[in-house]
């Protein structure tokens, strides 16, 4: 392969390469980062006095979707192990606030009520705000029980395994609900659904009240946001830490970092139970927001969904992954159906045009490009990893990892891992 | 990555012990199938039947990832989606093809026309899947040859959920009925009821695999093939062009796929835009149950698996159907950890 040759296809990178240079120069400056960081935060405080419910709605849901590509980052990004099940933990995440939160099991010989915890006839309440901890540790729990046995394996095994027990767990939900084959009762509500999930209490502190079922959306917002919020200061903590430097070691070189006296498995271990015990936060917040739990919320198209976030924004890039979950949400809930409603109109207009015209604008007037969002993102997910397989903002700190001094190395780096044939 | 599972060493020090070991486990599972369901009153006879023909199935499709995977050490996730287009475009052959010589039932009176017609549909599947597959191949691996191994993995996925998106905007959301071309009889035997459908897929997909094995055994092709599967480098030094091979690979696989999705219309009677996804994973968990990368173990990887989940299905008078799924991804996730070389072992080395 020649070197010019290889110049040339990497010309999207090259053309991308001044506005890399120029954000990481901005970057560079403490002061403003932490101005930017401060604006950011003061718009996402203040957003949900300036919208109405519709978007305060995407946007929650747009959290739920931040939480677990944050979580699915550490899997994908940090350890580099590729998980295609990871709306099970989800799913488990969501199971746990449902068992524990509803009246779905009822206990009739004995009852108790207090602040924290009460069951009875009525059913099990645990107090919100513990069950987030609570479902974090069971989604961990999991993980951890999922991969001891299976993280053993190479990189692309795991990823069909993980992909079995994301099929796994949605089915046996499914299957577990009312009448089921072994004549057990109702497990997990299967095609009835559990209902009935407990909202937050009212929250009453620092002059804040926040009422959960007073009709308004933004209490919710504001508990996501803090949710991710500390999500991010967890992981942030984790990245730098210890820990996050033996992920990036394996990730980089399994051999070395195992001479380096660095315990594989166990590092591998603590990266799936972390990445799990997020999900759980997602899990928590979706159910109560929602109410219910139905297996359908957590099929492979739910994980494939996380993974493109991740993909997307770029493997191991924090500001990444959110952005790329941000925007694939909103895609997913409100852009797509303003595209195929803007498409739409314009075709309505164009349906009374001359032949051809008329049939494009009869195509148009039909054309529903939600249905079409697999397709969407199959072509994000090919068109990632083809064009630019660091994300759309990448992180520094991987870059530093890999070591290029400067913008052109990194390219010529790029460059002979994508496209060098086996010499 | 030498750290991860490798199967090498074993198989080749314990090359022929680990195959007939592997052969003794199927049969001894099968056997106990069989004993299990006699003595639960379920006819023995007709789960092997439907089990081996569900499972010439599976088989011929997990030939194409074994094939795949062997080559170029890739689980080609599309594989199972190239299968669903190879079934979609067979039915629009037929649909063109029946306006003019079927009759009203969209079946054909004359023996000779029938069987001429599900050859043609069976070449036609499998020269659209073979394209499709290169074409996948050109746009979506080959790029990322020597990228990391995630890479082409996730590319794979998209490319699987762009064929099954693509076939959805298609013909739509609903299952088809696929075209009855010829007038099913059941004949019994031994007490089971069965479609000859049934016995038409256990000898198509026979035919293939001895090709298919007297291909890549016997021809010079086969051999080069299996050079570029054992060290690339050293096959393109002896003039092997690599590129080639793997464009032949694919050629190979996905052509398989193809045709069996003829077969695989014909024998269940409906095909859906998603039945590539569920049927890929069957056929790559045949393809591991058999030893990934072994041509021998993915045949019987998938008639094993045909036989395990027809046994499942007429469990709790059919209550376990529900519960196939399951069972099914739990072999997948129990060979990986406890075998993973899976019955016959690899015969293809990891490379490091």
């Amino acid at each position: 392969m020649g070197r010019v040759g290889v110049k040339e296809r990497n010309g999207l990178s090259r053309a991308t390469a001044p506005i890399s240079a120029a954000m990481s120069a901005l970057g560079e400056r403490r002061e403003y980062q932490w101005a930017a960081l401060a604006l950011l935060l003061l718009v996402t405080l203040v957003f949900p006095q300036m919208v109405g419910e519709v978007q305060i709605d995407a946007a929650t849901e747009a959290e739920v979707f931040v939480l677990l590509a944050l979580g699915l980052n550490v899997v994908v990004g940090y350890a580099g192990l590729l998980d295609l099940g990871y709306a099970a933990f989800f799913a488990i995440g969501a199971l746990t606030l449902a068992w524990l939160g509803s009246p779905h099991f009822s206990v009739t010989s004995n009852s108790f009520s207090s602040p924290f915890l009460s069951f009875g006839p009525h059913g099990i309440f645990v107090n919100f705000f513990l069950m987030i901890p609570i479902a974090a540790i069971t989604a961990a729990f999991c993980g951890v029980l999922f991969g001891a046995p299976t993280l053993r394996l190479r990189g692309d095994y795991l990823a069909i395994v993980t992909l079995g027990f994301g099929e796994i767990v949605p089915r046996v939900m499914q299957n577990l609900g009312p009448g089921n084959t072994f004549g057990w009762p109702d497990i997990t509500g299967g095609v009835n659904a559990i209902v009935g999930i407990e909202s937050p209490p009212t929250v009453n502190i620092f002059g804040i009240h926040g009422n959960f079922n007073g009709g308004s959306l933004a209490p919710w917002y504001y508990l996501g946001l803090i949710m991710v919020i500390v999500t991010i200061i967890i992981i942030r903590n984790l990245r730098e830490s210890r820990l996050g430097r033996a992920w990036a070691a394996i990730r980089e070189d399994e051999i070395a970092a195992a001479h380096m006296g660095i315990n594989i498995t166990r590092t591998r271990l603590l990266a799936f139970g972390l990445g799990a015990a997020f999900s759980g936060f997602g899990g928590v917040l979706e159910a109560s927001r929602l109410g219910s739990v139905f297996y359908t919320t957590f099929s492979f198209n739910v994980s494939i969904t996380i993974l493109v976030m991740v993909i997307l924004g770029g493997m191991g890039s924090m500001p990444g992954v959110i952005l790329g979950a941000i925007i694939m949400s909103y895609l997913n809930l409100l852009w797509l159906k303003d595209i195929s409603d803007g498409i739409n109109s314009l075709g309505a207009r164009l349906e009374s045009g001359p032949s051809f015209i008329g049939s494009l604008g009869n195509w148009m007037h039909n054309v529903n490009l939600q249905t079409a969002s697999p397709l969407l993102f199959g072509i994000i997910l090919l068109a990632t990893m083809l064009l630019r397989p660091q994300g759309i903002w990448p992180s520094r700190t991987r870059a530093r990892e890999l070591k290029p001094e400067t913008a052109e190395l990194q390219q010529e780096e790029n460059a002979e891992l994508y496209t060098a044939r086996t010499e | 990555m030498a750290v991860g599972v490798t199967s090498r060493p074993l198989t080749s020090l314990t090359k022929s012990a680990g195959k007939q070991s592997g052969i003794l486990i199927a049969l001894g599972l099968v056997i106990a199938m069989e004993l299990v369901a006699y003595a639960m009153g379920i006819n023995a006879f007709s789960i092997l039947v439907s089990g081996l023909a569900l499972g010439s199935l599976y088989a011929l499709v997990a030939l194409g990832y074994t094939m795949v995977y062997g080559i170029i050490e890739l689980i080609n996730f599309a594989h199972g989606d190239v299968f669903a287009f190879g079934a979609f475009a067979s039915v629009f052959l037929m649909e063109k093809m029946d306006a003019n010589m079927a009759d009203v039932t969209g079946q054909y009176s004359n023996t000779l026309l029938a069987i001429g017609m599900v050859a043609l549909a069976m070449v036609f599947a499998a020269v659209v899947c073979a394209i499709l597959g290169v074409v996948v191949e050109r746009i979506a691996y080959r790029p990322l040859r020597s990228a990391p191994r995630l890479a082409p993995l996730i590319t794979a996925i998209g490319v699987s959920f762009i064929i099954e998106n693509l076939l959805l905007q298609w013909r739509g959301g609903s299952n088809l009925t696929y075209p009855s071309i010829v007038t099913l009889t059941h004949p019994s035997l031994f007490g089971a009821t069965f479609s000859d459908v049934d016995i038409f897929a256990i000898v198509v997909a026979l035919v293939m695999m001895l090709l298919l094995d007297r291909f890549v055994n016997g021809t010079k092709m086969g051999k080069a093939m299996r050079a570029v599967a054992q060290d690339s480098e050293a096959a393109q030094m002896m003039g092997i062009n690599v590129d080639r091979i793997i464009t032949l690979t694919f050629i190979v696989g996905s052509a398989l796929a193809g045709a069996g999705a003829v077969v695989y219309g014909m024998d269940l009677g409906s095909i859906g835009f998603n039945m590539g996804f569920t049927l890929g994973l069957y056929a790559f968990t045949a393809a591991v149950l058999g030893g990934i990368g072994n041509i021998r173990g993915a045949m019987l990887g998938g008639l094993l698996l045909g036989l395990v989940q027809q046994f499942i299905n007429t469990l709790g008078n059919g209550q376990g159907t529900a519960w196939s799924d399951p069972v099914v991804f739990a072999v997948l996730v129990l060979v990986l950890v406890f075998r993973p070389s899976g019955l016959l072992g690899a015969q293809i080395p990891e490379k490091v």
